[in-house]
Parts: structure tokens; C-alpha cells; sequence
């Protein structure tokens, strides 16, 4: 799975809690690292998104990703500490929330309820 | 903002003010042309009236004083040629008598400058018609000489041209009356038409005036709206901000201390719970202060919700705490109570008045928290009565204040704005928030207009 935050820490902790929890995890201080992973071949299973970020934030990113069909389809949890308003979140449109801080538990039920979930056909509007 | 609500209010004043001076313009100006009037017909009236009583029965006595002079004057030039019977002297001193009565009636009306000399000379002629009389026998039948029928002649010469006189100054005094009435209808008539003009005019000009300001009062309120909604934004967005900066970091710390918790060392275990509390406090807190920066925002928003709905939800995302918290959670209602407020401010304040009754029932032995709905005249009652220690008299009116929280070793720590956000979103909709506490146990309810049916 792929990790997008700008807090080293909050990358950290989370790779070795999801890491030791069996999970593959890369990690990306912003959206345009994110963007050159994923444009290098990088196909999670899950991504984990952040909305406050310097350079291409949450909403930058979803809108570059939705605009790509090969990346449309892969789910992605928005983890965000101001709660998001009901435009921001129809922007975002993510497929799972997590109101930081979180404890692992919960990052991983909704992690792994996002792996369990059945994907949408190829040929359906992402 | 502050600069925007004063021009609101300066230019309602301002409206105000031009109306009033609108109608206080007008009315004065119909009120002094009704008194100019007034007092032109005033005049017109005593004109009309000297006509009536004084010139026009002058001219009358003494026309018909004339018309016996005449009568007098044939019998008296008949003289040289017919002697004077004595009946005939009955007859010239009773047409005397007559037109004596016709002049006295004159003498009783009221002089006007000039016409006494005129009766003098009235009185004299009839004076002397008698002394030329008085010589005559009036037992015999006489021939006057022709001295006598000379004096009488001149006598009725001048008595006429004295009558004629008279006759001509009255007519001189109708004419001047009659002038006086046309030109005074004349003034009477210019200075309605001016003040009525005049009234008009201003009037029309402050209405002119009162529309402007009450333009600028329309674009004032606009901007201040406008500058309002602006200034929610960006509070909202900088609360975001704020929450962001301060929550985010706290990600790693609830995690690594998660793994503490699990600790083979008892020491390092405790440890990592108490400080997971003061993590959890400090989210609490954040959470609370957005909240309070969301409610301005949310102030503004206007749609239609259903009470009874918006409680049942809230009782229902109560309802694992309650039982963690052993609290018997309740709602009581009538059923649909339709707001024309976004259901979200609803929520929001209910939530806020739920969580603090079942943060603050601390150790009662009673644990109960009940949500009661009520539809009254014209407005919906919300009501959240707990069976907590209640809140002391002196506390009840400063509860509500921002950053207030109750003194007390036993408090629950809060950052005291849950109770002021609530009366925050309540009143922005109009509407009135309290608690009602009498010992144990408090009521906190809110009241919200409710839409006309």
C-alpha cells in the first residue's frame, strides 16, 4: 500500500506498525511524489492519503488520479485532523475516512476493509 | 465588519429620519396653505358683510329718500300756478315727514369716512324745507311768494345733490369692497398653490432622499453579509489550519505510545496510558474549538430539518457511550417538528447539551439523561434533563460564556466552549438557549422558531 503525508513521524510510526503487521508499504512526502511512483509502475493495493500538503495536495492528487483510468480504480482512505466540509469532501471523494489521530486498530480495519472491498469492473466509472 | 454594521444602522437612521421629515414637511405645508386660506376667506367674509349690512342699505334709504324729493319737488313747482290748499300743506308735510323717515334710516347705519359732512348737508336741506313750511298758514288756502317757492327749490336742489353724493360715495365703497374680494380670492389662491407647491415638492424630494438611503441601507446590509459570510470562511479555514497543525503530529504520538501500552515493563505500560489520556484530552479539545470556528459558518446556512429526526439520531450516536458510561439515554417526542434550519446546527446543538449532561453526572447514583421534544406556539423546545448534581444559581447565567467551565477537583477538563457554541448556533437562528437547576439534577433546553404553517 502507498502512504502519502507530509509528517515524517506520522510516515514513520505508520510504516512500522502496517510493515510489521505483514503489510508492503512505500511511502510519499507529497502528492507529486506520489505521482511519480504511481506513473513508475507502483500499483497498491490501498493508498492513504493526507489533504494538507505542500506540493499537490490531497485534492490535486484525487483529481490526477481519477483522470487516469490504469490508477482510477484503487482505493483510497483519506486520513485528515480538521474535519472535512461537505463540498471538501465531495471534491475528495474518498473511499474510506480516518479522523487523525487514529489508533492502529482502527487504521488497519479500514485499511484492510478497503483490500477485502470487491473492485469495481474495469469497464465501471470509477 | 464593525465599520459595515455601522453603516447599516446610520443609514436606517437616516431613512428613518427622511421619512419622518417627509410627512412633517407635508402636513406643515397643507396646514399653512389651509391657514392662509382660512384667513383670506376671513377677510373676504367681513367685505362681503359691510356690503350687506351697510353699503347696500344706504344706497337703498336713500334712493327711496330720492324718489320722495322728486315727488316733493313736483308739488312744490305746481305752486306758482295752483294755490296751496290746506290739504295739499297735509299732504307736502307728511311727503316731508316720509322722506325725513327714509334719511334717518341711513343716519343709523354705520358712517364711512367722509359722510358726515355729506349728512350735514342732508339734515340742512330738510331743515330748511321745514322753515319755508312753517310760515304758511294751514288753515287757508295760500299762494307762496315767490320768495318762499325759491328758497324751497334751492332746498330741494341741494337736498338732491347732497342724496346724490351719498349715493355715490356707498357705490364708491361697494366697488372698492368688491376689489378688495377679487384680489384678496386672487392672493388666497397664489399662496395655496405655493405652499401645496412648495409641500409637494420637498416631500417628494425627501422621499427621493429616504429611497437612496434606504438603497445604501439595502447595498450596507450586503456588504456586511457579504464581509460576515467572508470572515466565517476564512475563521473556518484558519480553525482547519489551526486543527491540522495541532492534531497531525499527534498521529505518531497515539501510535508509538499504542505500542507502549502493549509494553512487557508495567511501569512503561502506565505511563503510555496516562499520556494516551492527555493525548485524547487534547484531541477533545481541538474537536471543540473547530466546532465553535464551524458554528459562524454554519449560522449562515438555511435549509429545512426534521427535530424529531435529528434527535433520533443523536440519541442513537449516544447510545455506546451511554452504555459504557452505564447511562440510561432517552428521548421523548411528539413526533416530525419541521425547522427551517440546517439539520447539522440541530445536531450539533444537541449533541453539544447530550454530551455535557453525561460528562458532568459524575458519580450520581441515578444515571439517567432524558431528551424531551416539545412544539409549542410557534416554536420547538428541546430539553435534556439529567439526574446530575445540578448547576449552583450563581453559575447558571455564566455557563454559557466561552471558555467557562465549572471550578472542581471532580470536572471532567473540557475547554469550556461546548455550551457556547451551542448558544452560538441557537441565537444566530433567532433563537434562546438556558438551564433550569433546582439542587440535583439540571435542565438545559433551547427554544428555535419553528416555520408559519
Amino acid at each position: 500500500m502507498l502512504i502519502i503525508d507530509d509528517d515524517e513521524d506520522t510516515l514513520e510510526v505508520v510504516f512500522e506498525m502496517l510493515d510489521g503487521a505483514g503489510y508492503e508499504v512505500v511511502l510519499a512526502h507529497d502528492g507529486r511524489e506520489a505521482m511519480e511512483l504511481l506513473i513508475n509502475g507502483l500499483r497498491p493495493a490501498v493508498i492513504m492519503l493526507d489533504v494538507m500538503m505542500p506540493k499537490a495536495n490531497g485534492n490535486t492528487f484525487r483529481i490526477w488520479q481519477r483522470a487516469r483510468p490504469e490508477l482510477a480504480r484503487i482505493p483510497v482512505l483519506v486520513a485528515t485532523a480538521a474535519p472535512l466540509s461537505k463540498n471538501a469532501l465531495e471534491e475528495l471523494s474518498p473511499d474510506g475516512q480516518l479522523d487523525k489521530p487514529f489508533d492502529f486498530r482502527t487504521l488497519k480495519d479500514a485499511v484492510q476493509s478497503l483490500i477485502d472491498r470487491p473492485r469495481p469492473s474495469p469497464g465501471a466509472t470509477p | 465588519m464593525i465599520e459595515a454594521r455601522k453603516a447599516v444602522a446610520v443609514n436606517e437612521r437616516t431613512c428613518r429620519r427622511m421619512t419622518i421629515a417627509a410627512v412633517v414637511v407635508t402636513v406643515a405645508a397643507f396646514l399653512a396653505a389651509s391657514w392662509g386660506a382660512l384667513s383670506r376667506l376671513e377677510e373676504i367674509r367681513y367685505d362681503s358683510r359691510a356690503i350687506r349690512t351697510n353699503a347696500l342699505p344706504s344706497i337703498q334709504s336713500l334712493s327711496a329718500a330720492r324718489r320722495k324729493l322728486g315727488t316733493i319737488g313736483v308739488m312744490i313747482a305746481q305752486l306758482d300756478r295752483v294755490p296751496l290748499m290746506p290739504e295739499a300743506l297735509v299732504e307736502l308735510r307728511s311727503a316731508i315727514a316720509s322722506l325725513e323717515a327714509d334719511v334717518n334710516a341711513y343716519f343709523a347705519l354705520p358712517r364711512y369716512p367722509g359722510e358726515r359732512e355729506e349728512w350735514s348737508s342732508v339734515r340742512a336741506c330738510i331743515d330748511g324745507l321745514h322753515a319755508a313750511l312753517d310760515g304758511l298758514d294751514p288753515s287757508s288756502v295760500v299762494t307762496p311768494s315767490p320768495e318762499v317757492q325759491a328758497r324751497l327749490a334751492v332746498a330741494i336742489d341741494r337736498a338732491d345733490a347732497a342724496l346724490l353724493a351719498t349715493m355715490d360715495r356707498n357705490a364708491a365703497e361697494i366697488q372698492s369692497f368688491v376689489q378688495n374680494i377679487v384680489s384678496t380670492r386672487a392672493s388666497a389662491l397664489r399662496r395655496a398653490l405655493l405652499f401645496n407647491g412648495i409641500g409637494v415638492l420637498l416631500a417628494a424630494l425627501l422621499l427621493l432622499m429616504a429611497l437612496r438611503s434606504l438603497r445604501r441601507q439595502v447595498a450596507a446590509e450586503r456588504r456586511a453579509q457579504h464581509l460576515l459570510e467572508i470572515r466565517a470562511t476564512e475563521l473556518e479555514a484558519f480553525a482547519g489550519r489551526v486543527a491540522h497543525d495541532l492534531v497531525a503530529p499527534l498521529t505518531p504520538t497515539v501510535l508509538w505510545l499504542e505500542r507502549l501500552r502493549s509494553s512487557p515493563d508495567e511501569t512503561t505500560r502506565n505511563i503510555a496510558v496516562r499520556a494516551s489520556r492527555g493525548v485524547g484530552r487534547v484531541t477533545e479539545l481541538v474537536d471543540a474549538l473547530f466546532a465553535f470556528a464551524r458554528a459562524a459558518r454554519e449560522a449562515h446556512e438555511t435549509t429545512t430539518s426534521d427535530l424529531d429526526q435529528v434527535a433520533r439520531e443523536v440519541v442513537s450516536g449516544f447510545e455506546e457511550l451511554a452504555a459504557t458510561s452505564h447511562v440510561s439515554l432517552t428521548l421523548e417526542s411528539p413526533g416530525p417538528v419541521p425547522l427551517a434550519i440546517h439539520p447539522g446546527i440541530v445536531a450539533s446543538v444537541l449533541g453539544n447539551l447530550v454530551q455535557n449532561a453525561m460528562r458532568y453526572l459524575g458519580e450520581s447514583p441515578i444515571r439517567r439523561v432524558t431528551v424531551r421534544l416539545q412544539q409549542r406556539n410557534g416554536c420547538a423546545r428541546v430539553e435534556v434533563v439529567d439526574t446530575g448534581p445540578g448547576v449552583p444559581l450563581a453559575l447558571q447565567e455564566r455557563i454559557f460564556d466561552p471558555y467557562f467551565r465549572a471550578a472542581g477537583r471532580d470536572q471532567p477538563l473540557g475547554l469550556g466552549l461546548g455550551l457556547a457554541t451551542a448558544r452560538r448556533l441557537v441565537e444566530a437562528q433567532g433563537g434562546t438557549i438556558g438551564v433550569t437547576s433546582f439542587g440535583a439534577g439540571s435542565t438545559f433546553w433551547f427554544e428555535l422558531p419553528t416555520p408559519a404553517a
